[in-house]
């Protein structure tokens, strides 16, 4: 997949979804697309069904400490080249629509970032806990505390 | 008939690690499965936050023992191309080397675990033997047998000889004669045959559905090589061939293994014909500079995703790791739902399951 | 007298046929395939005696590796629990001495001699093989 086309994507999405899908190129080899978390669905619908990019490598979650009241998410894709979907979710109530009825694959890595970071998925059944205990009790255990220094 | 459910519990002679599975019967025919994970699950990723660079090599290394070498690999690039580095060409063959090695004996592994699900406890031994093989020449040039801290950031720790260089080869031609025989042995006998044509085949929409990479998706006709698609320094200079299946089922899936193990060792005695003179490791500063990376990078069981933030310290701000037996636990239950009692070990065995791998 | 004899008879059969049980706690698997190792014909522990069982009904030695996770932890209480007397815990690497390279993780024990009693321990990241066969060799001594 040459660059070119990847820059016809971007114009596409804007076109077609939303003006406010911008490109974010902070990972080298790597096309990044910001999107608000409305949009993330149907940006993954397009990509599957227009682009025919369909190979979901993993589902990142992040926090970074200038910004401890947001969790970011990350959508890894990957067809010949690096591709993936930036979004910011609020810490006090994160949810997005889950992706599960269009990508199956999904459902570990969604899984594993709810237990993880308190992330909700909307529309999807029950969410087991996938690896932590049966029995933990606390907070999810990657999300940083209010007033926590990165490094300590 | 009356559904009933046999618990595959965390303690089982079948599987060598804790995983607990329930698996819905009626009769001889299975109807699904339901899983947990989570019982090897030590919290690696938060580990990795509390430690420096160089300590968190020595822990990741034991995220899984099989595939050991392969993860501090793609950590290792990962921290270098943050810090703007490129190791000397010595290093980057003997990294590649030692990768092809750990393929070979995964796979040589996995072979004797299905052999001995299945019952032909032969084969089991006669791979394990071989095996050995391999493992002491990992042992020759790094001192251990299954964990080997051969990378460290800016290259490697221990060179390879002449003495070594002649030492291997003669151990590969040794083992290369030992897998045709075992493929000679596979291809004209009935009873491993019998047990896997057929078993369980996966078409490649569900492949595509459920993100599934590795020696399963190339048994299913997908052709995904990230030694070929994504290189990592040396194998953009290396020819190999990718060996891919049309039939999908666990006979297509063991033969693809067996195959891809002789072109491993073709590939390994390509390294060592060409091996660069010069140094093994550069000078590497502490901290790493504020940046992101994401390395993908072909473990023996398929693709292996890392992505890593730093932040200007000397400690790392976010690791991220998926490895490929993830996927391929997720299209398990639609695996087993359509096959016999007596199919269980065969598609359990033919997964390649590595849940150290998976829970981390 | 009678007595005697018979248990110097008991305690050679016992001491001979050890018959194992491997549980796997949580381990990153390095010592797990280096214990099927032994069964391998390169160590071939079967000349001493040991077999390795599917149940721990039939077991006299649980060979245990892993820092033990909250999630294993009543696995594995149980499996000890089903063993019949006598019955020995040898504890196979690093990780399961101490929580070896996991130490400080918020999901592990710390080691198995937290949850059950142990008779010998075998260090190693991973151990090799040899080093396991001494730890049953120096578990018969002591029967």
């Amino acid at each position: 997949m040459e660059s070119l086309k990847m820059e016809e994507i971007i114009i596409i999405l804007k076109n077609e979804i939303s003006q406010s899908i911008h490109l974010i190129n902070t990972i080298p080899n790597d096309f990044g697309i910001g999107v608000s978390p409305q949009y993330v669905r149907p940006v993954i619908e397009a990509l599957i069904h227009q682009f025919k990019i369909y190979h979901l490598s993993a589902i990142t979650g992040q926090q970074w400490v200038k910004e401890p009241s947001q969790i970011e998410l990350i959508y890894h894709f990957w067809n010949g080249k690096g591709l993936s979907i930036h979004t910011i979710l609020k810490r006090d109530n994160p949810q997005i629509p889950s992706i599960i009825d269009i990508i199956p694959g999904a459902d570990f890595y969604e899984r594993e970032v709810s237990e993880m970071y308190g992330v909700r998925f909307v529309n999807r059944p029950n969410m087991p806990p996938l690896l932590l205990p049966d029995d933990w009790q606390g907070v999810p255990p990657m999300l940083l505390l209010e007033n926590e220094d990165e490094q300590n | 008939m009356n559904k009933i459910s046999i618990p595959i519990g965390p303690q089982h002679p079948l599987i060598k690690e804790p995983i607990s599975f329930n698996i819905d019967i009626s009769g001889e025919r299975v109807l699904g499965c339901d899983m947990r994970l989570g019982y090897v699950h030590r919290g690696i990723e938060r580990l990795a936050i509390k430690r420096n660079y160089t300590q968190n090599i020595h822990l990741i290394e034991r995220v899984c023992g099989i595939c050991s070498h392969v993860h501090t690999t793609a950590y290792c690039y990962g921290v270098e191309k943050l810090l703007g580095v490129e190791i000397p060409e010595r290093a980057q063959y003997i990294r590649a080397l030692m990768c092809e090695m750990e393929r070979i004996h995964s796979h040589l592994l996995w072979l004797g675990i299905l052999a001995k699900h299945i019952g032909l406890d032969t084969i089991f031994m006669h791979t394990w033997h071989d095996r050995e093989m391999v493992l002491d020449s990992m042992e020759v040039i790094s001192g251990g047998r299954v964990t080997h801290a051969v990378n460290k950031i800016g290259g490697v720790r221990c060179d390879i000889t002449p003495d070594h260089q002649d030492m291997l080869l003669t151990m590969l031609s040794e083992l290369r004669v030992q897998v045709d025989k075992l493929l000679e042995v596979m291809d004209h006998d009935g009873s491993l045959k019998a047990r896997t044509k057929g078993v369980a085949p996966i078409t490649v929409e569900q492949i595509k559905a459920y993100c599934v990479v590795g020696p399963i998706a190339r048994a299913s006709g997908v052709d995904i090589d990230l030694r070929r698609d994504a290189p990592l320094p040396p194998y953009d200079r290396l020819e190999f061939n990718v060996i891919t299946r049309q039939d999908g089922d666990a006979w297509s899936r063991t033969i693809l293994r067996v195959e891809e193990m002789r072109e491993s060792i073709n590939l390994c005695e390509k390294i060592l014909n060409n091996l660069p003179v010069g140094a093994i490791e550069i000078r590497a500063p502490r901290k790493v500079p504020p940046g992101e990376v994401i390395v993908r990078t072909e473990a023996p069981r398929g693709e292996l995703f890392y992505y890593l933030r730093s932040n200007g310290t000397d400690m790392p701000a976010r690791l991220k790791i998926r490895t490929p037996t993830l996927p391929a636990l997720g299209i398990l239950p639609a695996q087993l739902s359509s096959i016999h009692v007596a199919d269980i070990p065969v598609v359990l065995a033919g997964v390649d399951l590595c849940i150290a791998c998976a829970d981390r | 007298m009678l007595g005697k004899l018979i248990n110097k008879v008991y305690r050679w059969g016992l001491k001979n046929s050890l018959w194992v049980i491997h549980f796997n706690t949580g381990s990153c698997n390095g010592c797990d395939i280096e214990i099927l190792d032994l069964l391998t014909p390169r160590y071939d522990v079967e000349r001493l005696g040991v077999l390795v069982e599917g149940t721990p009904r039939h077991a006299d030695v649980l060979l245990c590796t892993g820092p033990v996770t909250k999630q294993t932890k009543e696995g594995l209480w149980q499996i000890y629990v089903q063993m019949p007397s006598p019955k020995y815990v040898v504890a196979v690497g690093t990780c399961s001495i101490s929580g070896g390279v996991f130490y400080g993780s918020d999901n592990i024990m710390g080691g198995v001699d937290k949850v059950i009693p142990v008779d010998a321990y075998v260090m190693g990241c991973p151990c090799r093989p040899e080093a396991i066969i001494k730890g049953l060799l120096e578990l018969q001594k002591g029967i």
